[in-house]
C-alpha cells in the first residue's frame, strides 16, 4: 500500500480544530492519506439501503458542493455514503471518510475501490488503530466524528429507525446545522429525513438552497476583478442596460457583457424583462 | 417538312430539356402549339409570326403544328419563342437544319424580331454546359451566363442575324466589377448600440439567427441592414447558387454574381408562397432569394401565422421543399435570419420615456404569435432601446467600422475552419462547465436553450481565437439568451 499513514492526537496542531471543540472529541485520530485534508466541510449521510432517488440527490448535492471547494465528509458505507465520496472524487474535490475500523481496513468491502482512491487522493480517518477490525459499537461512535468534522450535516435519505439519526443527534450536540432532503410521504426511506425537517432541519430542494445554507456565495473564491465590483456597485444603485453600464464605467461592451453574465450565473444580479440588469 | 430544335423549361432551379418539333404541311393555314404549354407559350404564336416577318423571313402560309416533347411535362415561360421560330424556319428551309445541331435555343421574341432574355438564363446555361451543348440566346444575357464554366454561349440580338449562320462563340468570361463601396449603413454611422453591434459581429461569424426586441424607432432596422456589410464576399460556388436563384426568379443577378451578399426584407403582408416559395409555375420565395445572405423580417409577429410556421422546417434544413403533384422541387435556403419585433402591441413596453398602454394579457399574446418552435431557432435575442439623444448628437463618424469588423469576422471564420472539429460540449473548460451548470439551474434553461447558448459561446471563443470555450465566453453568451418566461 502506497498511501502514507498519520496519527494526530488531541492538542496536536494538526488535529482538526472544529472536531476538538465538540463535546466528546476522540483522543487520537488514525488516518491514511493527506492529514491536511481534514478541513471543515459538509457531511453527507444517508441510508445504506438507498433508493435511486437518494443516490441521485447525493450525487447532485455532494458533487455540486465538492465542485465548489467544499470538502465532503461521510462514512464510506454502501449506498448514500459511498455515492457522496464518489461524486466528490469525480468533481476533483476534497473528501474525507470516517471509518468504524482501522483506516487501512477495507470495510465495507463494496467500498474498497472508493477507499483506495481516497487514501491516495484525500483522507480516510478513524479513532480505531491500524488493522483493527470493525465492531458494531465503533460505527455508532464514529458518527460523532463525522458530525464534528463538518460545519453542516446533510441527511439525504433516512428511514425510521436509522443510524443516520445518531449523526444528526451528534450534529445538534456539536452545534452543527442539520440539513435534510425531503422525500415522498409514501416512501419509507424518506420517513426519517421528512421527520427531521418537521423537527426543524433546513429542507434542501435545490442547489441554490444548499448554497444559501452553506453561505457558499461568500465562500466561493473568485479572482479579483475591479470591473466586477464596479458593475455590482453600479447596479445596486440603479438598474442599467448593458450599453449604459459600459459607458458609465468606461469599459468595453464585451467586458461588460461577460461580467454581467458571470454575475447573473452566480445569482447576484438578474435580467429584467425590459433588458436592464439589477441586483437580484 | 419537319425540324427539331432543342430547348428547355425551368422546374425549380433546373432547366429540363425540351424538344421543340415543328411540322409544316399543306392544308388550311393554322399555327398550333401542343404539349402542355401554358398561356405564355400559347401566345408565342403571335410573337413568332410577327418576329419572323419583321426579320425578313417568310412565315409559311400552311398548316404549322409545333409539339413540345416530352408531352407530359408542363412547359411555361416565353423562352420557347426563339426555338419555335427556329424550328419553323428550319422546317421551311429558310435556314440550313445542320446549323442547329448541338445547340439549345432559349429566348423571348419581340414583334420586331429582337431576342430578349428570359428568367432562368443561368439555369439554362448550367444545363447546357453539363450536357456539352452550345447555348443560343439573347446577347443581353451574355454577361450573366459567362460565370458558368465551360459554357459555349452564342448571343443573338435579333433573329435576322441567324441568316448569316450561328453567331460567334463567347469563351472568355468578363471580369466582374466588384462593388468597392462599403455597404450602407456603416457600423460607424450608428450611434450607441454597442451591444447590438457586438451581436451582429457574432451573428456574422457564426451564422446565428438574431432577434431584436425593442420599441419603435430604436434602430432595429438599421442594425439589421448593417449585418450584410459584415459578411465576407460570396465565394465562387455561392455566387453561382445565389445567382441561379435570382435568375430563376427573374431578378437581376448581377450584384450577387459580383459577390454581394443578398439582403431580403419582405414586408409583413407577404404571403406564404412569397416567403418560402410556391405558386404556379413555382417560384423561389424571399427565403431562397436570401440564400447565402440575410433575411430580415421586420415586425416579426405581424407576419401571417402560416408564413411564420412555414419558415420552421427550411430554417432547420437550409432548403425549401415544395411538394407538387408532379414531384418535389427543392430551393436552397441557407440564410441568417434577422427578426425585429416590438415588445408589445403598442411598442412601448419597457421604454423608459413612454408609457405602455397594453393590458398585461396582450403582452404574452403578442409574443406567443411567433410560437416557441420558431423562437427556438433564434440563437441570439437582444433588447434594443432608443439611444440617449446626447449620444446621438455627439456622435461623429470617424472611420468605417464595418470594414474593420468585417476583417475581424474573416479572421474568426478562418480560425473556426482551422480548429479541430470537436463536439460542443467537449471543448468546454472546467470553469465554463461549472458556470453553465450554475446558470442553467438558476435560470431553468431548457435543453434547447443550453445547446443554443453553447453554439453562440463557441462562436465567441472563435472570435477570441480560442480552441476551448472558457468561462468568459459562456458568460457573454448568457446575455443573449431568450426571455423564456414572457
Amino acid at each position: 500500500m502506497t498511501a502514507s499513514r498519520f496519527v494526530v492526537r488531541l492538542g496536536d496542531p494538526r488535529y482538526p480544530r472544529q472536531l476538538a471543540e465538540t463535546p466528546d472529541p476522540p483522543r487520537v485520530l488514525y488516518g491514511m492519506g493527506d492529514p491536511n485534508a481534514l478541513v471543515s466541510g459538509l457531511a453527507v449521510v444517508g441510508a445504506r439501503r438507498a433508493t435511486p432517488y437518494g443516490l441521485r440527490c447525493t450525487r447532485l448535492f455532494a458533487g455540486w458542493a465538492a465542485g465548489r471547494g467544499v470538502s465532503i465528509i461521510s462514512g464510506a458505507a454502501i449506498g448514500c455514503d459511498r455515492e457522496a465520496h464518489a461524486a466528490a472524487l469525480e468533481q476533483g474535490g476534497s473528501t474525507v471518510a470516517v471509518l468504524g475500523c482501522g483506516p487501512d481496513v477495507d470495510y465495507p468491502r463494496r467500498s474498497a475501490d472508493v477507499l483506495a482512491r481516497m487514501r491516495a487522493e484525500a483522507a480516510v480517518v478513524s479513532e480505531c488503530a491500524f488493522g483493527q477490525q470493525p465492531t458494531r459499537w465503533a460505527f455508532v461512535r464514529r458518527n460523532r466524528i463525522i458530525a464534528g468534522l463538518a460545519y453542516a450535516v446533510l441527511v439525504v435519505e433516512a428511514g425510521l429507525p436509522s443510524g443516520t439519526f445518531s449523526t444528526a443527534d451528534a450534529a445538534l450536540e456539536a452545534g452543527r446545522d442539520v440539513l435534510a432532503v425531503p422525500g415522498s410521504v409514501f416512501s419509507p426511506e424518506s420517513r426519517g429525513s421528512n421527520r427531521l425537517i418537521r423537527q426543524g432541519a433546513t429542507p434542501i430542494t435545490d442547489v441554490s438552497e444548499l448554497a444559501a445554507a452553506l453561505d457558499l456565495e461568500s465562500v466561493r473564491v473568485t479572482p479579483d476583478d475591479p470591473a466586477r465590483d464596479g458593475v455590482l456597485r453600479a447596479l445596486t444603485a440603479d438598474p442599467l442596460r448593458p450599453d449604459d453600464l459600459a459607458r458609465a464605467l468606461g469599459i468595453d461592451i464585451v467586458h461588460a457583457g461577460r461580467t454581467l453574465g458571470a454575475l447573473e450565473a452566480q445569482g447576484l444580479i438578474a435580467r429584467y424583462p425590459d433588458g436592464r440588469y439589477g441586483v437580484a | 417538312m419537319q425540324a427539331t430544335v432543342a430547348s428547355a423549361t425551368i422546374l425549380g432551379v433546373e432547366a429540363i430539356p425540351v424538344e421543340v418539333q415543328a411540322d409544316v404541311s399543306s392544308g388550311l393555314p393554322v399555327f398550333g402549339i401542343v404539349g402542355l404549354a401554358d398561356t405564355a407559350v400559347q401566345e408565342a404564336r403571335d410573337r413568332v409570326r410577327a418576329a419572323v416577318r419583321a426579320a425578313g423571313f417568310q412565315f409559311p402560309n400552311a398548316r404549322v403544328i409545333v409539339n413540345l416533347a416530352p408531352a407530359p411535362l408542363r412547359k411555361h415561360g416565353t423562352g420557347f419563342d426563339l426555338p419555335i421560330a427556329l424550328a419553323v424556319l428550319s422546317a421551311t428551309g429558310q435556314i440550313p437544319p445542320a446549323c442547329l445541331g448541338g445547340v439549345t435555343a432559349v429566348g423571348e421574341l419581340g414583334l420586331d424580331g429582337a431576342v430578349r432574355a428570359v428568367p432562368g438564363m443561368l439555369a439554362h446555361a448550367i444545363t447546357a454546359s453539363r450536357e456539352d451543348r452550345d447555348l443560343l440566346g439573347p446577347s443581353s444575357a451574355a454577361d450573366v451566363v459567362d460565370i458558368v464554366p465551360r459554357l459555349r454561349y452564342r448571343g443573338l440580338t435579333g433573329i435576322s442575324a441567324i441568316r448569316a449562320g450561328l453567331p460567334e462563340m463567347r469563351t472568355a468570361p468578363r471580369a466582374r466589377s466588384v462593388d468597392a463601396r462599403p455597404p450602407e449603413p456603416d457600423l460607424g454611422d450608428i450611434a450607441g448600440h454597442e451591444g447590438a453591434k457586438r451581436c451582429l459581429e457574432i451573428a456574422a461569424t457564426g451564422g446565428h439567427n438574431v432577434l431584436f426586441v425593442g420599441p419603435p424607432g430604436s434602430g432595429k432596422t438599421m442594425l439589421a441592414r448593417a449585418l450584410c456589410g459584415l459578411l465576407p464576399e460570396l465565394d465562387e460556388a455561392e455566387r453561382l447558387q445565389s445567382g441561379l436563384i435570382h435568375s430563376v426568379a427573374g431578378l437581376d443577378p448581377h450584384d450577387v454574381l459580383a459577390g454581394k451578399r443578398p439582403f431580403r426584407a419582405p414586408h409583413h403582408t407577404c404571403t406564404v408562397a412569397g416567403l418560402v416559395g410556391g405558386g404556379t409555375p413555382p417560384r423561389p420565395g424571399e427565403l431562397s432569394l436570401a440564400h447565402n445572405g440575410v433575411l430580415f423580417l421586420d415586425e416579426f409577429p405581424e407576419f401571417g401565422p402560416g408564413a411564420l410556421q412555414a419558415l420552421r422546417q427550411p430554417l432547420e434544413e437550409g432548403v425549401v421543399t415544395l411538394v407538387r403533384a408532379l414531384g418535389a422541387i427543392r430551393y436552397p435556403a441557407q440564410v441568417t435570419l434577422v427578426a425585429a419585433m416590438n415588445p408589445c402591441p403598442c411598442g412601448y413596453s419597457g421604454d423608459p420615456a413612454r408609457h405602455c398602454s397594453c393590458p398585461p394579457a396582450a403582452l404574452s399574446r403578442y409574443a406567443s404569435r411567433i410560437g416557441g418552435p420558431l423562437l427556438d431557432r433564434m440563437d441570439i435575442t437582444l433588447r434594443v432601446d432608443r439611444v440617449d439623444p446626447g449620444i446621438l448628437i455627439d456622435h461623429a463618424r470617424t472611420a468605417s467600422c464595418t470594414l474593420e469588423a468585417r476583417s475581424r469576422v474573416d479572421e474568426a471564420r478562418a480560425f473556426a475552419r482551422s480548429r479541430p472539429v470537436s463536439g460542443l460540449r467537449t471543448s468546454l473548460e472546467p470553469g465554463a462547465r461549472l458556470l453553465l451548470e450554475d446558470a442553467a439551474r438558476r435560470m431553468h434553461l431548457s435543453g434547447r436553450a443550453v445547446t443554443r447558448l453553447l453554439r453562440v459561446a463557441r462562436t465567441i471563443a472563435d472570435m477570441d481565437a480560442s480552441s476551448t470555450v472558457a468561462e468568459a465566453h459562456i458568460a457573454e453568451a448568457l446575455g443573449y439568451r431568450a426571455w423564456e418566461n414572457r
